[in-house]
C-alpha cells in the first residue's frame, strides 16, 4: 500500500502547486489534500500510521496550524515528519517552529523544487 | 614720751602736712592710730562718706577691714608695709590700692617721720580707674590725635595687631598703617567726618590668613579737648565676623530660596489656627495674578472668579482638618484675561504634640507641564492606535497579501512550458520577474513592521562570521564585478546585537556598494570596527559613485528613494539599515562625495 503525503491548507491554489511538485519529486506516494484543520485531524486520526509526511499551513480559520499540532501531540498522533509551509515571513513563527522537534523544516510559500532536497520522506 | 614734747611735735607735723595742699595726708602712730590729718584728708573722708576710722584718734587698720573700704588683700599689704617702716626695714613705700565702693584707684605713700610716727599720703587717681576698664576690655581701643598718630592703646589692640599684622602696635605709629587698602577710602571719609565731631561707624576687614577674613565694626569717637576742638579720637574695634558670616549665609539662603521659588514659580502660604491668620508669600499673589491684600481670609474670598478652583481647595482644607490628610491637586485657574493656567496646590497640617497648629502649603504654576501631560496623553493614545493599526497591517501583509503572491509565484513555477509560443514564453518570464520583485517588497515590508522588542533576541555576535556569510551570499556579484572587499575587525570583534539585523545590515551595505559602484574603476570596499563612547561603530568605506549628501540630506534614508536613475534597485537598503539600527538604540551616519566614494558608519550600542 502506498504511503500518504498529506497537505493541510485552506489555500487551494497552494495545494495544487504542492500536489504538482510532490508528484514530480516524490515517487510512490498518494497525495491527500485537506482544506481545513478539522478535516485534516479527522484524516490523521484514521490514517496516522500510513502517513509519510505532512505539509502543514499555519494560518487557517477555526483552529490554526499551531492548534492542530497541539491536538495531534495530545492524541499522540505524530508518527511522521511535519513540514510547515506558510506564506508568513514572520520570524516569530520561524523561531517557534524551530523549538518543536516534530517540525523538521519551515518553508516559505511558494514551495520550490529546491525545498525537496531538504525533505526526508522516510520512504524506502 | 612726754606729753608736752608730744604736743610740740604734733604741731610741727601739723604744719608739715597742712603745707601739703595737693594731697590728703595723715600722721599715724606706730599702733595705727590717727594723730593728725590735713584739710585734704578731711575732704577725702567726706567724699568717702565720713567713715569714723579716718577721723582723728581712730585706728586706721582695725577699722579698714570691717568697713569694707579697701580690699582685704590690700589691708594685709598695707599692714605689712606699715610694720616694715615702723620696724625700720624701709623708710618709705608707695602702695596702690583699689577702693571698690567707688571704683577708684588710690596711691598711698607711706613715710617714716620718726620712731613712732608715719605719714600717709593718699593720691586719688580717677584716670587710673578708667584705664582699667579699657585694659580689661575685649574690644580693641586705640587713641590717636587728629593726624591719626597713635597715643595709647589697650592690650586687646596689641593682641589684634599681632594677630593680623604680625607686629606689636607702638605709640607714634599712625592708625593708617593698620587700615587695609580696600578699606582706606571709606576710612578717610569716616575719619574726616569724625573730625567734625561726629561719632562714626564703619565696617573693616582683616586677614588672619590669606583665605580667612575677619570682619570688624570700627567706631571712631571724637574726644573733646580743652578748647572744645577735637584733638583726640578713640578707635574701637568690635569683632562681628560671626554675625557677618551668619548674615552672609542668610543672605545667600534667602537669595537661593527667592530664586528657587521664582524659577519653580512657587508660592508659599500657611494658616495659623490659634490666631486664625492666613499668611501668603508675595509669589502667591503673583502666580494667581491677584493684587496683594491686607488680611487674606481662609475662606479664600480674595480669589476672584474661579469658583471651582476655590471650592476644590476649600474641600481639601476641610478634609485635611478632619482627617489630617495631605493634598496635592492640579487645578485649572482662569486669569482676568480669560486665559487658563494650571495651578498645583499642595498642603498639609503641621502638628505639635499631636495637635494640628498650622496648615502649610505651596502653590505653583504647572501650565506647561500640564499641557505637556495632556499632549503626551493624546500622543500615547494616538501611538497605541497607530501601532495597533500597524500590527494589523503587518498581519494582513504577512498573510492576506503574501499568500496570493505566493500563489502566483507557485503557479508560475509549475507551468509546463511545452506548447507555449515564444511570445507567451516571454510574457510569462516578465510576469515571473514582476512577481519576484513584488514579493521582495512584501517581504521587506514584513521585516520592517516586525521591528519590535529588539532586546529579546539579542546575542553576542562575531563580526567576522556575519561578514563571511555576507560575502558568500553575494559571492556571485562580487566575482562578477571583480570587487575587492577587505575587513579589519581587530579593534572590536564582537557585538551584542540581533543576528538577523546585523546580517541584513552587512548585506545591504555590501549590495548597495556593489550596486552603486563607479563604472570607471574597480570597486573597493573596506569594513572595519572601532569603539566610540558607548557605541561600537561598524564602518564601511567604498570608492563608488558617491552622492551629494547635502542635496539629498532628507531623502538619504527615506523609503524607496534612489539616487541614481541608471541603476536598478529598490532603494530599500538604507531605509532598512536605519530602521533596524535605530530599533536597537543605535544610529547611522553617512558621508559621501560624488565621484569619490561613501562611508557609512553604523553606531551599535555596546
Amino acid at each position: 500500500m502506498k504511503k500518504i503525503a498529506l497537505i493541510i491548507d485552506d489555500d487551494k491554489i497552494n495545494n495544487f502547486v504542492c500536489e504538482f511538485l510532490i508528484n514530480k519529486y516524490v515517487p510512490n506516494v498518494e497525495i491527500v489534500s485537506k482544506t481545513s484543520s478539522s478535516d485534516g485531524l479527522k484524516f490523521i486520526r484514521e490514517q496516522s500510521k500510513n502517513i509519510s509526511f505532512l505539509f502543514l499551513d499555519l494560518n487557517m480559520p477555526e483552529y490554526d496550524g499551531w492548534d492542530l499540532l497541539e491536538l495531534m501531540k495530545t492524541e499522540n498522533l505524530v508518527h511522521f515528519p511535519i513540514y510547515i509551509i506558510s506564506s508568513s515571513v514572520n520570524t516569530e513563527d520561524i523561531h517557534r517552529s524551530k523549538k518543536m522537534p516534530e517540525i523538521k523544516n519551515f518553508f516559505v510559500k511558494p514551495l520550490r523544487s529546491e525545498d525537496f532536497d531538504k525533505i526526508n520522506f522516510g520512504i524506502n | 614720751m612726754k606729753e608736752g614734747k608730744h604736743e610740740e611735735l604734733t604741731l610741727y607735723y601739723k604744719g608739715l602736712i597742712y603745707s601739703n595742699l595737693e594731697n590728703a595726708t595723715a600722721i599715724v602712730t606706730k599702733e595705727g592710730n590717727i594723730l593728725s590729718t590735713n584739710r585734704r584728708w578731711k575732704v577725702m573722708s567726706k567724699f568717702l562718706g565720713n567713715p569714723s576710722f579716718l577721723l582723728k584718734s581712730n585706728n586706721l587698720f582695725k577699722t579698714f577691714l570691717s568697713k569694707n573700704i579697701i580690699l582685704e588683700s590690700d589691708i594685709e599689704k598695707l599692714e605689712k608695709i606699715y610694720h616694715w617702716i615702723t620696724d625700720n626695714k624701709s623708710k618709705s613705700f608707695d602702695l596702690e590700692i583699689f577702693i571698690p565702693k567707688f571704683g577708684i584707684w588710690a596711691n598711698l605713700v607711706l613715710k617714716k617721720i620718726d620712731l613712732n610716727l608715719v605719714s600717709i599720703t593718699v593720691k586719688l587717681d580717677p584716670k587710673k580707674h578708667y584705664k582699667s576698664f579699657f585694659d580689661s576690655s575685649a574690644l580693641a581701643f586705640i587713641l590717636t590725635d587728629t593726624e591719626g598718630n597713635i597715643l595709647t592703646f589697650n592690650p586687646t589692640a596689641i593682641a589684634h595687631t599681632i594677630r593680623f599684622f604680625n607686629r606689636r602696635i607702638q605709640n607714634s605709629e599712625n592708625i593708617y598703617s593698620y587700615i587695609l587698602t580696600t578699606n582706606k577710602k571709606s576710612f578717610e571719609e569716616n575719619f574726616s567726618f569724625a573730625k567734625k565731631g561726629n561719632r562714626v561707624q564703619m565696617e573693616v576687614q582683616f586677614y588672619v590668613d590669606i583665605d580667612e577674613i575677619k570682619y570688624y565694626l570700627l567706631n571712631i569717637n571724637p574726644v573733646s579737648g580743652l578748647s572744645n576742638s577735637f584733638q583726640y579720637f578713640t578707635f574701637e574695634l568690635i569683632d562681628i565676623t560671626h554675625t557677618k558670616e551668619i548674615e552672609n549665609q542668610l543672605f545667600h539662603t534667602n537669595l537661593i530660596l527667592k530664586e528657587a521659588s521664582q524659577v519653580a514659580n512657587l508660592g508659599a502660604w500657611y494658616y495659623d489656627f490659634k490666631i486664625q491668620k492666613l499668611t501668603l508669600s508675595d509669589d502667591v499673589y503673583r502666580i494667581l495674578h491677584l493684587n496683594k491684600i491686607e488680611n487674606p481670609d481662609i475662606k479664600l474670598n480674595f480669589i476672584s472668579r474661579n469658583r471651582n478652583f476655590k471650592d476644590s481647595i476649600l474641600t481639601a482644607i476641610n478634609e485635611c482638618l478632619t482627617t489630617e490628610k495631605e493634598w496635592d491637586l492640579e487645578l485649572p485657574y482662569e486669569l482676568q484675561n480669560g486665559n487658563l493656567i494650571w495651578i498645583r496646590s499642595l498642603g498639609k497640617p503641621i502638628k505639635i504634640n499631636n495637635n494640628a497648629i498650622r496648615l502649610v502649603g505651596i502653590i505653583m504654576e504647572v501650565t506647561d507641564k500640564k499641557n505637556q501631560d495632556i499632549e503626551r496623553g493624546k500622543l500615547i493614545n494616538d501611538l497605541i492606535f497607530k501601532n495597533k493599526e500597524l500590527l494589523q497591517f503587518s498581519y494582513i501583509l504577512s498573510h492576506n497579501i503574501r499568500a496570493p503572491m505566493a500563489n502566483i509565484l507557485g503557479l508560475i513555477s509549475v507551468i509546463e512550458h511545452n506548447n507555449i509560443s515564444p511570445h507567451n514564453q516571454k510574457v510569462l518570464e516578465l510576469i515571473n520577474q514582476a512577481s519576484f520583485k513584488m514579493d521582495d517588497i512584501i517581504r521587506d515590508l514584513g521585516h520592517i513592521l516586525n521591528l519590535k522588542d529588539t532586546n529579546v533576541n539579542k546575542e553576542l555576535l562575531q563580526f567576522k562570521t556575519i561578514y563571511d556569510s555576507t560575502l558568500s551570499i553575494l559571492s556571485n556579484k562580487i566575482i562578477e564585478t571583480s570587487a575587492i572587499v577587505t575587513s579589519d575587525f581587530k579593534s572590536e570583534k564582537y557585538v551584542y546585537c540581533l543576528k538577523s539585523y546585523l546580517e541584513n545590515i552587512f548585506y545591504n551595505i555590501l549590495s548597495n556598494a556593489i550596486k552603486y559602484k563607479h563604472k570607471d574603476r574597480i570597486l573597493e570596499v573596506h569594513f572595519r570596527t572601532y569603539s566610540e563612547n558607548n557605541y561600537i561603530v561598524l564602518s564601511a568605506k567604498d570608492n563608488g559613485l558617491g552622492i551629494d549628501t547635502v542635496f539629498f540630506k532628507d531623502k538619504l534614508f527615506g523609503l524607496y528613494n534612489r539616487f541614481h536613475d541608471h541603476i536598478e534597485g529598490k532603494g530599500m537598503g538604507m531605509f532598512m539599515i536605519k530602521t533596524q539600527v535605530e530599533a536597537m538604540g543605535g544610529y547611522v551616519e553617512f558621508e559621501s562625495t560624488p565621484n569619490i566614494g561613501s562611508e557609512i558608519k553604523v553606531y551599535l550600542r555596546k
